[in-house]
């Protein structure tokens, strides 16, 4: 199987006047065609920067990616000229993002947000046809009363709806790519799983390929194939996700584990916490970065930054542990 | 919506009674009186005869009673006559409001039609030398006393050039004038009102929308737009204005008194006779009906202003409906 996105030696900084905050810092992850990335992290560790990296949506002029590659398709992202990169933004590569009810515009109606990417990538769709298509897209992401929902405004609709619309959206050019960043944390319990269902159901029937961004382990395991860990802006682990669910390596994966409750065995555990707090980018632990929070850290932790070492089994580990 | 529009409408009232009472009763107490401009500098005019022409205006009488037969006229639509020319003050209004509403509208039109650009592309533009530039040129004309701006230019364009009358609103050949010529000479004594007064007010609209634009710049939308490969300008002018040209909405309601009000610094500077004029005049000579008048009729426009620019805010954005069914669940 080939490689659908590389990217190699990220790193997305901040730069302000005084300080510099690398908020990726050095992350190396791929995708493979028609399969399912997890990433997974705390709030904060750098991975919606990671995400918005891939198409440069960086939120100010401050930030900026600093060096690395982006490897899609054979192309590299990184040095594309901006207008190239417009070209394949929302065709090859769409988002879905966390808060569908900030992240569709409040006064355009549904019809006249989707109907703009139609207009944008999808030029093989006659004018008379729109609607009509428009309509398919938003049932197919199982809206219902879809032909009266085209006309509403994003606060008529509920928060799942929202999303679906979001999902609609980015189905509309049939991506090759589809980056979820927390797609499904603003939305109940209930609605979570049918929007999962849904993104599973799109990814076989169009041999998609997503990047899930989420913190939350249990949703991930459910959908993707690969996971990628990040702790302070750097990936601790990346391995398949059955070995890594079944065997942990690094001692945040495992300890990101040991704060399921499922996972607890017997009655009335207490939940184990990672102690300490997720480091601030700005002021990142020298050594490892997550030395002052482990369990198992011994001196070379705290001098060194470990490098990522690949073990027998193919699992990818950033820790001292598994150096040879 | 039509059962929203009345019951604002019927909350005018008690509000206007409560306006219209506190000016009166400012405007009665304050010192003063409108007979003492006949009567202070004519020592010859009896203190009877000036008892008798209070007793004629109902100035005898507690405030309070004035007050209630003010009311009582009012309902019926009577804003008396002016002490000083006997003249209906709806009449002397009405001859007045138009040359106002035309300068303002003008100014207005004006500095919408530059404040909106200017803060849009400030904010597009964040921190660079245009953003500078613009903030630098909208707040000198903020600062600077209009009136000294005024005689300025009076002087450079009127009396240094003569390219521009200097004041008033026609020339003195204007009734020989074609039809054409006639507007061309109202716009030659426009010029220098409303471009000026256009570019003191051009501070607040503009950077309120540079303010309007920065804030929905960053919203989430806007990153959704430009996931979707929508270019710069689709997403400036589609996704980015239509959202902070909405609280714009507000300040247009905001400013409807302003455009009947008129400036009294401004129309006597320039000789206009607009409202402004009317009721300075109307208050340096205490003449009550006049001054009621203008203060009634501008309260009166002034909530109207507020109540259309809500129901403007309800037609523009989406997310506001005034529903009857809100009140009744």
């Amino acid at each position: 199987m080939d490689k659908l996105l590389e990217i190699k030696n990220l790193k997305t900084y901040f730069q302000y006047e005084d300080k510099v905050i690398p908020a990726v810092d050095d992350v190396s992850i791929f995708i493979k065609k028609n399969s399912v990335l997890g990433l997974v992290g705390e709030s904060g560790c750098g991975k919606t920067m990671t995400a918005l990296s891939i198409t440069r949506l960086l939120p100010t002029r401050d930030c900026e990616i600093v060096s690395g590659e982006i490897i899609f398709n054979g192309s590299n992202l990184v040095d594309m000229r901006e207008e190239d990169l417009r070209d394949l933004r929302g065709r090859d590569i769409a988002y879905i993002f966390q808060e569908p009810s900030t992240s569709l515009n409040p006064v355009l109606s549904i019809k006249e947000q989707i109907s703009e990417i139609v207009w944008l990538h999808r030029k093989d769709i006659e004018n008379s046809k729109e609607e009509e298509f428009i309509i398919q897209q938003l049932q197919k992401v199982g809206i219902k009363l879809a032909e009266e929902k085209i006309n509403f405004f994003p606060h008529q609709l509920s928060g799942g709806e929202k999303q679906r619309v979001m999902i609609a959206m980015a189905m509309v050019s049939k991506p090759k790519l589809i980056v979820a960043d927390e797609p499904t944390t603003a939305l109940d319990v209930t609605i979570q799983a049918q929007i999962l269902d849904l993104l599973n159901e799109l990814k076989t029937e169009y041999n998609l390929s997503i990047l899930f961004i989420s913190h939350d382990l249990n949703v991930i395991g459910e959908l993707a194939d690969y996971i990628a860990v990040m702790y302070a802006g750097q990936i601790v682990e990346f391995t398949d996700a059955k070995k890594l669910i079944k065997q942990p390596q690094h001692p945040y994966t495992k300890g990101l584990f040991d704060c399921l409750p499922e996972r607890q065995s017997g009655q009335n555990r207490k939940l184990n916490a990672i102690a300490g707090e997720v480091p601030k980018a700005d002021n990142f632990p020298q050594g490892c970065r997550f030395h002052p929070r482990c369990s198992q850290v011994f001196e070379k932790c705290k001098k060194e930054m470990p490098s990522i070492f690949k073990m027998e089994s193919g699992q990818e580990v950033r820790c001292w542990l598994y150096s040879k | 919506m039509l059962t929203y529009i009345t019951r604002r409408l019927i909350m005018l009232i008690p509000l206007l009674i409560g306006i219209s009472l506190i000016s009166f009763l400012v405007i009665h107490l304050s010192p003063g009186k409108p007979t003492d401009v006949q009567f202070q500098f004519n020592q010859k005019v009896s203190l009877e005869v000036r008892e008798r022409l209070e007793k004629l205006y109902g100035l005898d009488k507690p405030v309070l009673v004035q007050y209630g037969e003010w009311l009582k006229r009012m309902a019926r639509f009577d804003f008396g006559r002016s002490f000083i020319d006997e003249r209906p003050v709806t009449e002397k209004i009405m001859e007045r409001i138009p040359i106002t509403v035309t300068i303002n509208i003008l100014s207005l039109g004006l500095i919408f039609l530059m404040a909106v650009p200017i803060g849009v592309f400030s904010a597009v533009k964040e921190g660079s030398f245009y953003d500078r530039a613009m903030t630098v040129f909208v707040f000198v004309g903020f600062a600077m006393p209009t009136f000294w701006l005024a005689l300025l230019l009076m002087k450079f364009f009127g009396v240094t050039l003569h390219w521009l009358p200097v004041s008033g609103m026609r020339s003195l050949q204007f009734e020989y004038y074609t039809f054409w010529g006639k507007l061309a000479d109202y716009a030659r004594h426009l010029c220098l009102p409303v471009c000026i007064s256009a570019f003191t007010g051009l501070a607040g609209l503009s950077r309120y929308m540079r303010t309007n634009m920065l804030h929905v710049l960053r919203q989430d939308y806007i990153r959704t737009a430009k996931a979707k490969g929508l270019n710069q300008n689709r997403i400036y002018f589609r996704h980015a204005l239509k959202n902070a040209l909405l609280p714009v909405i507000t300040i247009l309601g905001l400013s409807v008194p302003g455009l009947i009000g008129g400036s009294v610094i401004f129309e006597s500077i320039f000789a206009i006779p607009g409202m402004g004029k009317l009721f300075y005049d109307g208050v340096m000579s205490r003449d009550y009906p006049v001054i009621m008048g203008v203060l009634v009729i501008g309260a009166f426009l002034t909530l109207l202003g507020n109540l259309l620019a809500d129901l403007a805010y309800c037609a523009a954005d989406p997310r506001i409906r005034y529903s009857d069914e809100k009140q009744e669940s």
